[in-house]
């Protein structure tokens, strides 16, 4: 099943079910683009975008050892999950969540183990408890984002609409936007730019006056 | 590390179509796992998509949500609802045909029923008679009585309700 699923969205080559080295303790992980000779042609396309988010993330250069790592557990995650992947739902944001959430695990990582070494012991320090789920207030911004969100996406034209949802709710890529719409790619390209601003602009002014 | 000296930083369309894991020219994707630049500016360009995509999507999931709830439509209400006509009839159909062997027999057991309406309008009789004796205040208890009996049928209604309102519901998430 898995299989399929990777098959069908480009991702099962031969020896993509090899286990990959834990982050930070093999070879696999030290290795640059060629990280992935294994991976599948959309795992290729990730990768550049997942290097970028995890160096934005750990604030690095992108050529650190650090993002080499957190890039092949990434990698090793969105093959391992792709089949979980909502109906419509596009690879690429879905990827980036994954890389993010890598990062912020191995900061957090690395915190604790500078905790250790300054206390000189493993027991002496406790764990940090972080409750990942939203606060109360979260959700009520939230809520209120999404009503900015839906303000602002009626502002949009016509074509850049439509081209932001069949992009992120029906999962399409920017060739086939550009099929259907009948527009060059770089006019695509364009409207889901502008458009993605003015929507992340008015999410975050909503999220802003909620708190 | 900066940009790689032999190849050009990328152009913002560029880096939107690495940041949303669409292709590029090998070029620009070799430049982008190795240009802080250029990285950083895709890494603005996929954190943002990433933002409008759980919104979008939530938006998404919730207009389908509303447009669930909105259509009680009379299949969707069937469905909660199933209507009584049919079972009733078909009981009926069962009950008349299962009495057709007894219809011979059916003069003879009426007239047995109507002289025992006698015996049973007496029983009613005395139990309306018990009634009235045993309280201080006959029509007080008569009306405690149908009071009871309003409060029961009401709390009835009121389940029934509250049952095909929850379904109905359940339903809509």
């Amino acid at each position: 099943m898995l299989l399929e699923s990777m098959a069908m969205r480009g991702f099962a080559e031969p020896g993509a079910g090899r286990p990959p080295a834990e982050p930070g303790t093999g070879p696999a992980g030290r290795a640059p683009l060629g990280a992935a000779p294994e991976l599948g042609r959309e795992a290729k396309l990730l990768l550049p975008m997942v290097r970028a988010v995890i160096a934005r993330v750990l604030q690095v250069s992108v050529t650190h050892a650090d993002v080499d790592d957190c890039a092949a557990e990434t990698l090793r995650r969105v093959v391992e999950n792709i089949g979980r992947v909502r109906p419509g739902e596009p690879v690429g944001p879905w990827a980036t969540g994954i890389a993010r959430h890598v990062a912020l695990d191995w900061l957090r990582a690395k915190k604790r183990e500078r905790a250790r070494s300054i206390d000189n012991g493993p027991t002496s320090s406790p764990p940090d408890v972080v409750d990942p789920g939203p606060t109360p207030e979260d959700r009520a911004a939230d809520a209120q984002s999404l009503h900015g969100l839906r303000q602002a996406l009626a502002t949009l034209g016509d074509g850049p609409r439509e081209a932001l949802v069949m992009f992120h709710v029906e999962g399409r890529s920017y060739q086939e936007i550009s099929a259907r719409m009948n527009v060059p790619m770089g006019t695509v390209a364009t409207w889901i730019a502008r458009s993605r601003r003015t929507l992340a602009d008015a999410m975050d002014r909503t999220r802003r006056d909620a708190r | 590390m900066s940009a790689p000296h032999d190849t050009p930083h990328l152009n913002d369309e560029d880096a939107l179509r690495i940041a949303d894991g669409q292709p590029v020219a090998d070029a620009a994707a070799l430049h982008a796992v190795a240009c802080d630049e250029c990285s950083a500016k895709i890494a603005d360009f996929a954190l943002a998509s990433l933002s409008v995509n759980d919104g979008l999507r939530a938006l998404a999931e919730v207009d389908v949500a509303r447009q669930g709830a909105a259509q009680p439509s009379s299949r969707r209400k069937a469905s909660a609802l199933p209507s009584a006509k049919k079972p009733l009839v078909i009981g009926l159909a069962v009950a008349i045909a299962a009495s057709v062997p007894a219809i011979p027999s059916s003069a003879r057991t009426l007239s047995l029923l109507v002289g025992q309406a006698d015996v049973h309008l007496d029983a009613l009789g005395g139990a309306a008679r018990a009634l009235w004796s045993s309280a201080e205040d006959p029509a007080l208890s008569f009306t405690a009585t149908a009071a009871l009996l309003l409060l029961g049928v009401m709390v009835a209604i009121i389940a029934t309700r509250r049952a095909n309102q929850d379904s109905m519901k359940g339903e809509a998430q």
